[in-house]
């Protein structure tokens, strides 16, 4: 039975590299700056690939439904792992703002406290990020803005309280 | 089924006890990342020891699967610790009814804050060094930069100055 999931574990590895390879190909083809959706769609393959390597090894018909199961809770957590670990890596060269600014004082070779106020974000400067958050969060219905004062909508309110227990729970700082 | 299920899932009940007794200390609050690596593999390591079932009955299922909620906690965890927009809905949550002009969000949250807060935790890191007001990069940030640099150049990204 453990041949099987041990299979399944080592193809899922030996098949990563599709992941950024599929990533690339499309950032390079769309020419737009986005994770989730190409990554996604390079997880999409990277499964398909992964299902028709083990499922060709193995005989599909002596398997009993358990096993086949294992096999795929085994391989599809490891292509689960892998693929959120590398969005989260990759999300830092792609919009990273503390990456930013170490690229931005990088490429400047000396940056000071004002100049590395223009560090971008997902294309938006410092000095525009509130306002950029106030905008996406007002597109998710969390937050409601007239123009000139801030009041939450109930998802905003259960956003905003989940925040704050959990941030009180683990003793965490203030963040953002 | 039910030994992989219980592997992990015993695993993650000890990794919360910990995660929540360890952050109590002062110290542990800025090692976060790595310390929840840490006590991931301890959580598992010492579930493992203490189960009475063959290790090679579950590891090539429970592994995978505790690996995975524990690199769904991880995304859940730095959002909620770096998310700009959870910051603020909770400091209009906690503003007197409910409601904040945007003057006052951006003096409890400022844009300086949000810039000194990272340049703080570069320099505390030995990314960068401060001088005079001035931040240049130490040898371990200009490695990290020149990685980032390659890699945006391998995604067709623009690298702007």
């Amino acid at each position: 039975m453990a041949d099987g999931e041990i299979g399944a574990v080592l193809t899922a590895v030996y098949l990563c590299p599709v992941l950024p390879l599929g990533h690339i190909v499309l950032v390079r083809l769309t020419r737009r700056e986005t994770i989730v959706v190409p990554s996604l769609a390079a997880s999409c393959i990277y499964v398909a690939l992964w299902a028709a390597t083990v499922f060709h090894s193995v005989d599909s018909g002596s398997l009993s439904a358990v096993a086949t199961m294992r096999m795929l809770a085994a391989g599809l957590c490891t292509i689960g792992f892998l693929a959120f670990g590398y969005m989260e890596a990759v999300s830092h060269v792609f919009r990273g703002f503390t990456m930013g600014i170490l690229l931005r004082v990088y490429l400047n070779q000396r940056l000071s406290f004002q100049e590395a106020m223009g560090a971008h974000s997902e294309g938006v400067r410092a000095d525009e990020l509130l306002e950029d958050r106030i905008r996406i969060t007002m597109r998710l219905n969390l937050v409601q803005f007239d123009g000139e004062s801030l009041t939450l909508t109930p998802g905003g309110r259960a956003a905003g309280k989940m925040g704050l227990i959990v941030k009180r729970m683990l003793n965490m700082r203030t963040g953002g | 089924m039910a030994e992989p299920l219980l592997a992990a899932g015993s695993a993650l009940v000890v990794f919360f006890i910990l995660h929540f007794a360890v952050w109590r200390l002062e110290w542990a609050r800025d090692r976060s990342v790595v310390l929840i690596a840490v006590l991931s593999v301890l959580s598992y390591l010492l579930v493992v020891a203490v189960m009475d079932a063959d290790i090679s009955s579950h590891i090539w299922v429970s592994c995978p699967l505790f690996s995975l909620s524990m690199m769904l906690y991880l995304q859940f965890y730095m959002g909620i610790d770096r998310s700009v927009s959870i910051r603020m809905m909770g400091e209009v949550l906690r503003a007197p009814g409910g409601e904040l002009s945007l003057s006052e969000l951006e003096a409890l949250y400022s844009q300086e804050y949000m810039v000194k807060s990272r340049l703080d935790l570069l320099v505390d890191r030995n990314y960068l060094v401060e001088d005079n007001g001035v931040y240049s990069c130490m040898p371990k940030g200009r490695y990290l930069a020149g990685a980032a640099v390659l890699t945006r150049r391998i995604y067709g990204l623009r690298i702007a100055e």
